[in-house]
């Protein structure tokens, strides 16, 4: 498989006052390939959704390039760039606050049509009704009625329709299901995988939640203050970690199980430090169990240790 | 504690919560009963509107008729019924005797108050110290609670701290008077799982150093089977299975919770496993029918579910509100 999206040496950074800087994301290198799901799982200010915003250029990164589909984004402007958008959706995690409550909801798919030039009203009736229907949506019963009278699960529903009525290629879908109540995550995780298998799409799927990740993503690319921990095939991540953050989040994820014993993080005690002033070296080395003198020095780059798994320390688990 | 070595440490009978709507009147909350024996922990699970926040309010006064609430049913406190206190004794009960923690510590805590003086606040209050002893106690509990160079910290502002700090500074305030029941309410949704894995891992070790009841109110099923000794879930306002937290998951006998147990993503599953989602959505609680809440979503539904309300039966020291138990034969008790 080619890549869709290759992100290179991608920087962003948020000032703050005082000519001092959020480092959000710094020096991130990442590929997405065409037909899968890539997992991007992190903790709060771990980076991940800034990356997602840089990518689609909302605002465009401090460094680096996004290359999608052979074309470098943080290069275009205006019009080649807006030719480019509807390729590229999103989906976020609050599907209230996504939807303008004014507007019903046939006018909200459309809108996507109407600012891309879909001119002909009769094209548009048609498209909406169609991913309506794809997206478990009864046209005649929703056409005409405002986001407040539907519950999260159904304003997502109409988020993902909204991102697929101009049949992007690539979705980013930031915590889609983490503000659903849990009898309807899978409902959503469903819709996702069916509507990736049914419009052969391609996702970067955020989330924290380490098992809906798992249950839906090929790949997975672990992050940690900016950087990338890991990368590595789902099942392979997840059955041998090798970098101490990814052991250490696997286990702290409680399972649903009496019978599984809480595994040990093996984490040093204390908080993430602040992406405001990240530490030296390996940005995860002050709450590391292996930390050694050599992590304050140097960054650990982003290496191959095995076909298809990059990891970036200096002592991996695995090795 | 008193002198019937059996009586529970807290006992709820039939609570009731309803506000009235311009839809007509919400019953959030409609009948439920449970005890709490002490040193115990029970875990209440449900969905948001399920009603297991504004229960567990109710019974500590924080949502009633000032919120303009209808509360009814019976809460014994030790023997003592909550609710004929007046409110200098009830308040004086919540302050020593129970302590509570909530979701989001930056709205919990006071913004503009030291949080030195926050955690001495309660000892002065009600156990009568001076704001010297006051003081030095809070540093003491602020080091209990893990937090480095307490003497600094304690002269710190809330938002000085991180969230997962900023909990364990609720939690100090929880216990500082000592209480035998801590009540903690999503205290971990807010953080991040490694920062939550901290705060569980302090939550449940100060229950079981300080001998204290707890009730942990969560929605994820993942915190409650590691931490609770008994499970209460909770659907459309009413307990519709209560039972030892191993059962719970091992043999789960309402098909709610044995459908919502099927659809969590396991990390044991193989990447792309289809979930088995459940159909539908939890009822809108002003438009009640009279049968069983779940039933429009119950692959066992029959006409006798839409038809009467199933009242939770206890059979063998657990509790179901279902007449088509799962793991139960027909006409048998389990």
């Amino acid at each position: 498989m080619s890549d869709l999206l290759a992100i290179r040496n991608l920087v962003v950074e948020y000032p703050v006052g005082g000519g001092r800087h959020v480092h959000a994301v710094s020096d991130v290198t990442l590929s997405v390939k065409q037909g899968e799901t890539l997992g991007l799982v992190g903790e709060s200010g771990s980076g991940k959704s800034s990356l997602a915003r840089a990518l689609l250029q909302l605002p465009p990164p401090k460094a680096g390039a996004v290359v999608f589909d052979g074309q470098d984004l943080t290069q275009m402007r205006g019009q080649a760039l807006r030719a480019m958008r509807p390729r590229l959706q999103m989906i976020f995690q609050d599907p209230i606050a996504s939807l303008n409550p004014r507007r019903k909801v046939a006018e909200i798919i459309a809108e996507p049509l109407i600012v891309s030039g879909v001119s002909d009203a009769a094209e548009r009736t048609r498209r909406v009704r169609a991913v309506m229907e794809a997206v478990g949506l009864d046209p005649d019963l929703v056409w005409n009625r405002r986001p407040h009278e539907f519950s999260g699960g159904q304003c997502q529903r109409i988020a993902i329709a909204r991102a697929l009525v101009l049949e992007p290629s690539l979705i980013v879908c930031d915590e889609p299901v983490s503000a659903l109540d849990v009898s309807i995550r899978a409902q959503i995780v469903n819709l996702l995988e069916d509507m990736k298998a049914r419009f052969g799409l391609t996702l970067l799927f955020i989330a924290h939640d380490l098992a809906v990740v798992k249950s839906v993503s090929d790949r997975v690319a672990v992050m940690y203050l900016g950087r990338l921990c890991e990368v590595a095939d789902s099942d392979s991540l997840f059955a041998t970690p090798a970098h101490p953050y990814t052991a250490a989040l696997m286990a702290a994820i409680p399972v649903p199980d009496p019978d599984v014993p809480l595994g040990d993080t093996k984490l040093k005690p204390g908080d993430p430090p602040s992406p405001l002033d990240p530490p030296s070296g390996c940005r995860f080395r002050t709450r590391c169990p292996h930390a050694q003198p050599r992590c304050t020095d140097e960054v650990p780059p982003l290496r191959q240790i095995a076909p298809g798994r990059e990891v970036a320390c200096h002592f991996p688990l695995t090795a | 504690m008193s002198g019937q070595p059996n009586m529970p440490l807290l006992s709820v009978r039939n609570a009731q919560v309803s506000f009235s709507t311009a839809r007509g009147p919400l019953r959030a909350v409609d009948g439920v009963s449970f005890d709490l024996h002490e040193g115990r922990t029970l875990g209440i699970v449900g969905e948001s509107g399920s009603g297991k926040s504004v229960l567990v309010r109710s019974l500590i006064g924080l949502v009633g008729e000032s919120s303009g609430a209808g509360v009814g049913g019976q809460v014994l406190f030790e023997g003592r019924d909550l609710r004929s206190l007046s409110p200098r004794e009830f308040r004086s009960v919540l302050g020593t005797e129970i302590g509570i923690v909530f979701q989001d510590p930056m709205t919990s805590l006071n913004p503009v108050m030291k949080i030195g003086r926050q955690i001495g606040e309660g000892l002065r209050l009600n156990r009568g110290l001076d704001s010297k002893a006051a003081a030095r106690r809070a540093v003491e509990l602020l080091n209990e609670v893990g937090i480095p160079e307490p003497e600094r910290r304690a002269q710190q502002y809330p938002h000085e701290m991180s969230g997962g700090m900023r909990q364990r500074v609720a939690i100090a305030i929880a216990i500082a008077c000592a209480p035998k029941l801590l009540i903690a309410d999503e205290p971990t949704t807010a953080l991040d799982v490694t920062v939550q894995r901290q705060i569980l891992d302090l939550l449940q070790g100060e229950q079981r150093q300080r001998g204290m009841a707890m009730i942990l109110i969560t929605h994820d099923l993942g915190v409650a089977a590691g931490r609770s000794d008994d499970i209460m879930v909770m659907y459309a306002g009413r307990a519709v299975e209560t039972a030892a937290t191993r059962e719970i998951f091992r043999s789960p006998r309402m098909p709610y919770t044995e459908a919502l147990l099927r659809s969590l993503p396991r990390l044991s599953d193989a990447t792309h496993t289809r979930l088995s989602a459940i159909p539908g959505r939890p009822p809108d609680l002003a438009r009640r029918s009279g049968g069983c809440s779940f039933a429009p979503r119950c692959t066992y539904r029959t006409d006798h579910c839409d038809a009467e309300q199933p009242p939770l039966t206890m059979v063998g020291g657990r509790g179901y509100a279902c007449f088509h138990p799962r793991g139960v034969e027909p006409g048998g008790a389990a």
